[in-house]
């Protein structure tokens, strides 16, 4: 736990981000922050075959990192390699290295545990445990971070104000979690993450199976987190990652493994013509599934 | 025709259903009529005089009470530790599926060569004679596998989502263990103790050589040359001796009440394998 290179590193010594919703086209000019998460030459491999061949990739604090690319691409194993939860999978290989804070998280000296807890994680489907609402959201703090109970509530009523559940909860934090709506349960999610202040969110198509409420909620949350962290966002929705993040790698099958086209700011991605490609290849298949139709129909590059 | 089909399917689907349940109440109705008479609370409760032919059983109730006491004591923690090694740490699926094969194989073994192999290591091997100990340990390698097995079926059962979400957040995997994989599968390893101290409550086999004997025992007071009187082994040796009408009136109440401990346990078992039946599929 007590990694230098875990510590957290006071967000308010950092410049705010430009206002929510538009991509500071500036940011790439001026000089760069340093990187929270850098991947170089980043390749995993299966038993069978490789899954991903060579990526390099950069987080900045403060910034939306959107992946896009086709089903099958690696887009959520990319995601696993920055929190080490590949570590979970019997049989992958990685190679290559990922940098935390310049520093190599498959280090002796790193440990995967205490980085999974700076660097969290929203899955596709919302996973409440069985229990009570509150047991979910200091599920991970009391025992990662070793929250006391007197301190229970009033992390719950930060964490659930920050993801905009309280008012929907408040009087409810003992009722079972997993009678919340699928919606609220990823928020929920979003806030148990929370809990343990991570730096870093990285988020695995987090709005897929959400209607379109939650998703603009979620959506709302990701512009307000950058505030003070940093987000990647696998999505599969283009219109969403036009609308939240900062910056988009773009991934596409090479001799069947994903290799990184692009990471730029997303209208340098969007006029690659590669990742043009990607991209109609995404929104076109089967374009009702993500999010209203309207929004994806914008989103087609003519 | 497909409606001939169909009626002889129900036919013989009922055939079998009455046939199973009027086997099960059968014997339990058999054992309650021949054994009712000879119980009543000092049956329970006195110990046995005149070679089996009076008083009560009151030393073979405790003396299978201490032989299971043992037996789950061995095995709880030793299934705990299988269950889990292959469940969270054992990554390959193939060494998964060889540990199942064994306690399955090991679940096929008779009682009787329970009952030898006791003998050899217990009773002569480390000399304890008949011993208490030696029977609650062998009957704790016997329901090894059954609570094992149970235990790690719902270890697998876990959904994947539940560790990957618990490890995001940066548990340890020990802590994984004791927030979610305990909760969710320790229900397995209640039920399959009641099954198995249900089966080991009646076995004989296993503890014919090492562990009971029909008369002159109370409670144990060490290990080594300290027998106990035991509920099957009684019902054992005044099936084949006794010929005498107070005898066989002994027998059967004892039958009986044995009968009802052994119910009670499965029974016992019931509500939470379906409790925990509704849960596995409420997801």
């Amino acid at each position: 736990m007590a990694e230098p290179a875990l510590h957290r590193t006071p967000s308010s010594s950092r410049t705010v981000a430009p206002a929510a919703g538009s991509a500071d086209p500036t940011a790439t000019a001026t000089a760069p922050p340093r990187p929270v998460l850098e991947a170089y030459g980043l390749s995993v491999h299966s038993r069978e075959r490789t899954i991903l061949r060579s990526i390099d990739l950069v987080v900045e604090p403060n910034r939306v990192l959107g992946i896009i690319g086709p089903s099958g691409v690696g887009k959520s194993t990319l995601l696993r390699c920055l929190n080490r939860m590949t570590d979970l999978i019997p049989g992958l290989r990685v190679t290559g290295e990922v940098l935390w804070h310049g520093r190599s998280i498959h280090d002796r000296g790193i440990d995967p545990d205490a980085l999974r807890a700076r660097v969290g994680m929203i899955f596709q489907q919302p996973v409440v445990f069985p229990g009570s609402i509150l047991a979910n959201i200091v599920f991970g703090a009391r025992r990662v971070l070793g929250l006391g109970k007197r301190r229970w509530h009033e992390t719950a009523e930060r964490v659930l104000r920050e993801v905009s559940l309280w008012d929907e909860v408040h009087d409810r934090l003992d009722q079972a979690a997993n009678e919340l709506s699928v919606g609220q349960q990823q928020r929920l999610c979003l806030a148990r993450t929370l809990a343990l202040d991570p730096e870093v969110v990285l988020m695995d198509e987090p709005t897929s199976a959400l209607d379109p409420a939650s998703t603009e909620a979620i959506e709302h949350l990701i512009q307000r987190l950058r505030q003070t962290r940093s987000v990647v966002l696998v999505t599969h929705d283009l219109d969403q990652a036009r609308r939240v993040t900062d910056a988009v790698a773009c991934l596409c099958l090479q001799d069947g493994a994903g290799q990184l086209v692009e990471q730029a700011c997303c209208a340098e991605v969007f006029a690659n013509p590669d990742c043009r490609a990607v991209a109609e290849d995404i929104a076109d298949p089967n374009p009702s599934i993500h999010g209203p139709a309207t929004h994806n129909q914008g989103a087609r590059p003519s | 025709m497909r409606r001939v089909v169909d009626h002889a399917v129900t036919l013989v689907a009922w055939a079998a259903g009455t046939l199973s349940l009027g086997l099960l109440f059968g014997i339990a109705g058999y054992l309650a009529w021949r054994g009712i008479g000879a119980i009543d609370l000092a049956f329970l409760l006195e110990p046995t005089r005149g070679a089996g032919a009076e008083g009560g059983v009151r030393y073979q109730v405790l003396g299978t009470l201490i032989l299971l006491a043992t037996a789950l004591a061995a095995a709880v923690p030793i299934a705990l530790g299988i269950g889990l090694y292959r469940g969270v740490y054992l990554e390959d699926p193939r060494a998964k599926r060889r540990i199942s094969l064994l306690l399955y194989v090991a679940n096929g073994v008779p009682s009787i060569l329970f009952g030898i192999l006791g003998l050899a290591f217990f009773g002569h091997f480390l000399g304890w004679g008949k011993s208490w100990l030696a029977g609650g340990l062998l009957l704790g390698m016997m329901i090894l596998p059954t609570l094992t097995l149970a235990f790690a079926e719902r270890v697998d059962a876990i959904p994947r989502k539940y560790i990957d979400a618990a490890a995001g957040l940066g548990l340890r995997r020990s802590q994984i263990v004791r927030a979610v994989v305990l909760p969710q599968s320790v229900g397995g390893l209640v039920s399959g103790a009641l099954l198995g101290l249900a089966r080991a409550a009646g076995e004989t086999a296993p503890i014919l050589f090492i562990a009971a004997v029909f008369s002159g025992a109370t409670l144990p007071k060490g290990i080594v040359d300290n027998p106990v009187l035991a509920l099957p082994y009684h019902i054992f040796v005044l099936a084949q001796d006794s010929f005498e009408p107070g005898a066989e009136a002994h027998l059967w109440g004892t039958a009986a009440v044995l009968l009802a401990l052994v119910m009670f346990f499965a029974l016992a078992a019931l509500p939470l394998r379906l409790r925990l039946h509704e849960e596995a599929h409420r997801g």
